[in-house]
């Protein structure tokens, strides 16, 4: 067993087993800190598949950004449930039709997916994480799809300010 | 031996960089204690009290490590590493001069960017699994001004790589014919500012406000757990102090002496930056931070970023008119503000 | 060398995972963290078609920066509106925000 394959397992164990910890804890705040965790070792399966750009973005704004904003929104509401599991559980009654949902896409992406061929190229994913030619495509190619994400960001970063905002 | 070497390495790399922080500990209290008009330490090590920043890292490790009642055990007892091994992990990315580094990243600069913003995480692990209300207040204080001030941090940078079209640091600064703090001073100073805010050091420290919050974030935190968030801000103060020194000083660039003299007179002038507005200037206000970051540094970065991007694309021989604009748009808005403030 | 299909099988149990939290969870924010999980789980599959099929145009990679920022946008908008909800009716939980009937 290859050091790179030995990393993806482990990597993949602490992925998965972070990820069901948070659909399935008590506490709100560890499912927070849980999710950071789980997407810090996501980047570093993009470093596994040689993308450092991604890899850092991923830490930038998933560890950065998106804890940030929800640790303040758990701040800024009250739930009903307290982290010790008293009170109005953070559960509804359907998590055995979810189970079964969830389980039942699994199975039909397994089913369809396993068989496949891929045309896996013979060089993959060897190929050295390169910035600048990325850059280029990104302004060569798409530069339409970028100039509208852009403008997708300000519009959502208008619309956060008028929903937040209070009323005065 | 082959497998060893890395490790090796990288422990020769923090042993460096420890003993560093330790003489920096030592020079913030004489020099805090010279501008009170106080000798500082004296007696500990009897020259000039040397060993006291040794004495007081030996005092925290062998103080009890004390877990609140009221704690969230697992967070509390994890945050201060959540802090810390990411801002160790910033070393592998600085180069000292370009014979003496650990790894060439393509991504040097946003690797740095990007760890730095588990600082603020550690914070808010901490304080909030503290239990503690000035915990509390003191983690969501830093977790405001860290996210306010790493958008004007990241877009002065914004200008620099711009200049050099590369996010390696070797690149940036193999490609400083010219300083860059002559090319970008909006930029350099944007940079100045919101790296002591990054850093909670004294003009912006409100998050750790003695006076106020007790020790903010850290208050239930005792012997080594609380020596490593304190050891954390002196490696982020290593790789930021070097950060600026990189993209700003012209790195390991000068005459005669070697480029690893160079380099690190540049960084112990910043460092002396550092020391000495750690004591010459007041705590801010929470509201004039938020002035300060949202109001002037942002704007100021922004135009930063406008006109170098308008003269490196229209004019070839962008480096004078860009000194020259980019000085006059300083000292004019200085000179503004200054009537304004009148 | 990993085979692709580890990646694939990975994110397809990740992306399950996140659709029971979606449907198991109560809490808003719990079901918006579980969004997250999915949107990763996708992101994962981009990066390693694009790390094995098309190495050279970078396709997946380009893709996922795009897939990010909309997340990132899609995220501030969803706590925005839980703020909004919570100001109105004093509660988080998704299943008592049952104004708008079919």
């Amino acid at each position: 067993m290859s050091g790179q394959l030995l990393a993806f397992w482990a990597l993949s164990f602490v992925i998965l087993s972070g990820a069901l910890y948070i659909v399935t804890t008590k506490n709100i705040m560890h499912a927070v800190f849980m999710h950071l965790l789980t997407m810090s070792m996501i980047a570093a399966i993009y470093g596994l598949l040689h993308a450092d750009f991604m890899a850092a973005m991923q830490v930038l704004i998933y560890a950065g950004a998106v804890t940030a904003m929800v640790v303040f929104a758990l701040m800024l509401t009250k739930s009903q449930s307290r982290p010790d599991g008293a009170g109005m559980a953070v559960d509804n009654q359907q998590r055995g039709a979810s189970f079964l949902t969830a389980a039942g896409f699994l199975a039909v992406v397994i089913y369809v997916l396993v068989p496949q061929k891929w045309a896996v190229k013979e060089t993959a994913p060897i190929v050295k994480s390169d910035v600048a030619a990325m850059g280029a495509i990104i302004f060569k190619s798409y530069i339409l799809p970028f100039e509208i994400i852009s403008v997708i960001l300000l519009a959502a970063l208008i619309g956060v300010i008028v929903l937040a905002r209070k009323e005065d | 031996m082959a497998i060893a070497r890395p490790f090796l390495i990288a422990l020769a790399l923090v042993i460096f960089v420890l003993s560093n922080i330790v003489f920096f500990m030592w020079a913030e209290f004489k020099i805090s204690g010279r501008v009170a008009d106080r000798l500082g330490p004296m007696e500990t090590g009897r020259f000039h009290g040397w060993a006291q920043p040794l004495a007081d890292i030996l005092k925290f490790l062998n103080k009890e490590d004390i877990i609140p009642a009221n704690a969230d055990k697992l967070i509390f007892r994890v945050a201060p590493f959540v802090g810390f091994i990411p801002v160790v992990m910033v070393l592998a990315a600085i180069p000292y001069t370009n014979k003496i580094f650990v790894r060439d990243f393509d991504i040097a600069v946003f690797f740095v960017i990007a760890l730095s913003s588990f600082t603020f995480v550690s914070m808010v692990m901490g304080g909030w699994a503290s239990g503690n209300k000035y915990s509390l207040l003191g983690a969501f204080r830093a977790a405001g001004m860290l996210l306010s001030y790493e958008l004007p941090l990241g877009l002065a940078i914004a200008g620099v790589v711009m200049l050099s079209a590369t996010l390696s640091l070797i690149g940036i600064v193999q490609h400083q014919t010219v300083w860059n703090i002559v090319l970008q001073p909006i930029g350099f100073l944007v940079f100045m500012v919101a790296m002591q805010a990054e850093l909670q050091r004294s003009p912006f420290d409100l998050a750790v406000a003695e006076s106020e919050l007790v020790a903010g974030y850290s208050v239930e935190y005792s012997g080594m757990r609380y020596a490593m968030f304190q050891l954390g801000e002196f490696f982020g103060l290593w790789a930021l102090a070097s950060m600026a020194v990189l993209l700003f000083l012209g790195g390991w660039h000068g005459p005669y002496l070697p480029g690893i003299v160079w380099f690190f007179i540049k960084f112990y002038g910043i460092f002396l930056f550092l020391a000495f507005s750690r004591v010459s200037v007041p705590r801010v206000r929470p509201d004039q931070l938020m002035d300060l970051g949202w109001k002037i540094l942002l704007p100021s970065a922004l135009v930063n970023i406008v006109i170098t991007a308008t003269l490196i694309v229209l004019v070839p021989h962008y480096q004078l008119p860009l000194a020259i604009s980019e000085f006059a748009i300083l000292i004019g808005a200085l000179y503004l503000m200054r009537r304004v403030l009148k | 060398m990993i085979p692709l299909q580890y990646y694939i099988i990975m994110s397809a149990i990740l992306f399950t995972i996140g659709i029971y939290g979606v449907l198991a969870r109560r809490n808003a924010i719990l079901v918006l963290l579980s969004v997250e999980i999915m949107f990763n789980a996708v992101n994962i599959n981009f990066m390693a078609f694009s790390a094995y099929i098309t190495p050279a145009t970078m396709i997946g990679q380009i893709y996922t920066i795009f897939a990010v920022a909309s997340g990132a946008a899609e995220i501030g908008i969803g706590l925005a509106i839980i703020l909004l909800i919570y100001r109105g009716r004093e509660t988080v939980n998704v299943d008592e925000v049952n104004m708008l009937k079919w």
